[in-house]
């Protein structure tokens, strides 16, 4: 089919948001066009990406997961942001752009809790009133964060409704935004939602993958052969992805979260693997839903994933075949952030989590060769998560 | 034909009274009795809507009813049926209000077909913009059936325009920026400039909601140039209060005969009562 008039990537994407929303989409796509490239904006940006977030990240090469995995493993440090997680890049960029809108208030969604402890740093760093919409459940499951973006000066309103997770919190943003655009910027967390939203987001997460790939230019002489990173809306990996997708011989492998398995909907994320084309938060893509288009409730033991749509580019990398998406189980990813902790002593968040176990999988699926250089986007770190995994994995010594 | 019946009331010289329902809410039956129950009280017009999962341009009012409709099990094909139902014995215009993603996942054509056989005037989908719109417009073409636009306050004079004359039904104009929901207080002034200014610059009837509720507030919109005004948001609400924790009318008969009563007082055909 052809593409959305506006937005394309492929035939996803576009703008189908309320005619209510469209002059603030026009004036941020503007904004994207104009403001962005240009070199006080790129500067300004650059600087506070340095001097407060704290890039570059490294690359970490890890010998014992390595082993373990068959192959060469390189992670991108995500972890060692700002914040904990690769969500500062966006805010950073979305808060000077707001700024430079002349917005006072940010409003954002969250599902993790890490893109609204985010926005909260940006909100309270550019001194913005910053309000953040947080399913109820994932208040519960991500306390540690909510305390923080508390302390941070944020409000957060836990919304109820549905499964009360991400997609729940996204409508409660999009509805406060349709009323409040004239002084409010909805700073969207993922590169999801109508046009701008997606190229805006992929834009500030670009720094990822071309910092990676001078890294591993540098450190290991040659590109990888494979890019890993977890998708849930799929910033982190449109992120890292980005710097190679012109390179045919790099593999681009997205984990979606199967959750509890993918037999049963409602215990799974594995949009792309098992949903199909639909309208959701403003953009064409793959969604879970019914055979009327009801949208469907997504399970993950990892609340950022827990989302029953995707970013439109991922559709298209998926549909074009030049990313390949693959399903990771909760307790595969439970697996993984185990072994990282006590192989290499980095706690992964359950997100980065299903790309690593998904490595662990990479060779005897066929994914890449015994041997293979696999470059990972370890998103975020998984302090947020302990309460959650010892809930789930109780110590069996009762200590 | 159903278009034809939408543009015989856009002619005549009164303006229509159009209260807005979810199908199926709160459960189908009930439902039924309750679009009867304003078309008895002298609804003019119906604006219908299909409930979906995620009604993210709607406020809590009407998400609160997509959630008590489809638990009460109305898939589309339930409300279509319904709708077919009302038509049997009703010749007002429907207004379909529908989200894309129910009608991209029966196909536009498809979609449209169906709604156009159970008897809708004319479609809104307020996920749908012009720009994405050619399918939705050619698929309304072919069956006979009304495009409706929607526009807002801060929407400018030439897109304004533009929206006016891709709506072949009629021009809906939110009373204000935001989502739907109920509001108190009267028509501010600057909702009655917007209507005018609408009336005046596109070629399209001017239809209003978003936040009207009483029988006072319609007039003030038809004053200023409206050939309709939407009652949503606060019949929503006004159904709920009939309604236990289950979403469940424990008595029936009150809740019809209430809401007949109060239809009756916004079509004007029923002195109204004091405002509480």
């Amino acid at each position: 089919m052809t593409g959305p008039r506006t937005g394309a990537f492929g035939a996803f994407g576009g703008r189908y948001a309320s005619e209510l929303l469209r002059p603030a989409l026009i004036e941020l796509s503007d904004a994207l066009e104009t403001i962005v490239p240009s070199s006080e904006f790129q500067a300004e940006l650059a600087h506070e990406l340095a001097v407060w977030a704290g890039r570059p990240t490294p690359i970490t090469h890890l010998p014992a997961f390595s082993d373990a995995a068959g192959v060469e493993v390189w992670v991108k440090r995500e972890d060692l942001l700002h914040g904990g997680a690769h969500k500062t890049n966006n805010v950073v960029g979305q808060g000077l752009l707001a700024k430079r809108l002349g917005k006072s208030r940010l409003i954002a969604e969250t599902g993790a809790g890490q893109h609204g402890l985010a926005t909260a740093m940006i909100g309270a760093r550019l001194g913005m009133e910053t309000l953040v919409y947080m399913g109820a459940v994932d208040v519960e499951r991500q306390m540690p964060n909510v305390r923080a973006m508390e302390l941070l000066g944020a409000t957060v309103v836990p919304v109820t409704g549905g499964a009360a997770t991400l997609k729940e919190a996204i409508n409660e943003a999009l509805r406060d935004w349709t009323a409040s655009v004239g002084d409010t910027h909805y700073l969207l967390g993922t590169v999801c939602g109508p046009d701008p939203f997606p190229r805006l987001v992929r834009c500030f997460h670009e720094v990822i993958g071309s910092e990676a790939r001078a890294q591993i230019l540098d450190a290991a002489g040659d590109l990888p052969d494979a890019c890993v990173a977890c998708v849930g809306g799929g910033s982190n990996a449109i992120g890292l992805f980005s710097a190679f997708i012109d390179d045919e011989n790099v593999a681009l492998l997205g984990a979606e979260p199967a959750g509890h398995g993918t037999e049963t909907p409602g215990a799974h994320g594995r949009t792309l693997g098992l949903g199909s084309p639909g309208l959701l938060h403003g953009a064409r893509t793959y969604v879970l839903q019914d055979d009327d288009g009801q949208i469907l409730e997504a399970h993950s033991v990892a609340a950022g994933l827990d989302y029953p749509g995707v970013g439109p580019e991922h559709a298209h990398l998926n549909d074009s075949g030049r990313a390949r998406y693959v399903g990771v189980t909760d307790t595969e990813a439970l697996d993984a952030f185990e072994r990282l902790s006590r192989t290499e002593g980095i706690v992964p968040a359950f997100e980065s989590a299903h790309a690593l176990a998904l490595v662990l999988r990479a060779v005897t699926e066929g994914l890449v060769e015994p041997g293979a250089r696999v470059l990972v986007n370890l998103s975020g770190r998984g302090q947020k998560d302990l309460d959650t995994y010892f809930g789930l994995r109780p110590k069996e010594d009762g200590a | 034909m159903s278009l034809d019946l939408l543009r015989a009331r856009l002619a005549r010289p009164e303006p229509s009274f159009a209260p807005f329902f979810m199908l199926g809410d709160p459960d189908p039956g009930t439902s039924l009795d309750v679009c009867r129950a304003a078309l008895a009280g002298g609804a003019d017009m119906l604006e219908l809507g299909i409930p979906f999962s995620d009604p993210c341009a709607d406020g809590p009012s009407v998400q609160a009813a997509c959630g008590r409709a489809l638990r009460a099990g109305t898939d589309v094909a339930t409300a279509f049926e319904l709708m077919e139902s009302l038509r049997r014995t009703s010749q007002v215009p429907f207004n379909l209000l529908v989200y894309g993603n129910l009608a991209h996942r029966r196909g536009w054509g498809r979609f449209v077909a169906e709604a156009s056989a159970a008897g809708a005037s004319s479609i809104l989908v307020p996920d749908v913009p012009l720009e994405e719109g050619d399918a939705l417009a050619a698929a309304c073409a072919d069956a006979h059936v009304g495009v409706v636009h929607l526009a807002g306050p801060r929407t400018d004079d030439a897109r304004l325009r533009e929206l006016g004359e891709a709506s072949t039904g009629f021009l809906y104009l939110a009373g204000r920026q935001g989502i739907t929901g109920a509001r108190h207080d009267d028509v501010p002034q600057q909702v009655r400039d917007a209507v005018r200014r609408a009336v005046k610059i596109q070629p399209a009837s001017v239809c209003v909601g978003f936040g009207l509720k009483t029988r006072a507030h319609l007039e003030a919109v038809y004053g200023a140039g409206a050939r309709v005004a939407i009652v949503g948001s606060a019949l929503l609400d006004r159904l709920a209060t009939h309604l236990d924790e289950h979403g469940c009318p424990p008595d029936r008969d009150r809740l019809l005969e209430d809401m007949e009563h109060w239809f009756g007082e916004l079509s004007g055909h029923r002195p109204q009562q004091q405002e509480d």
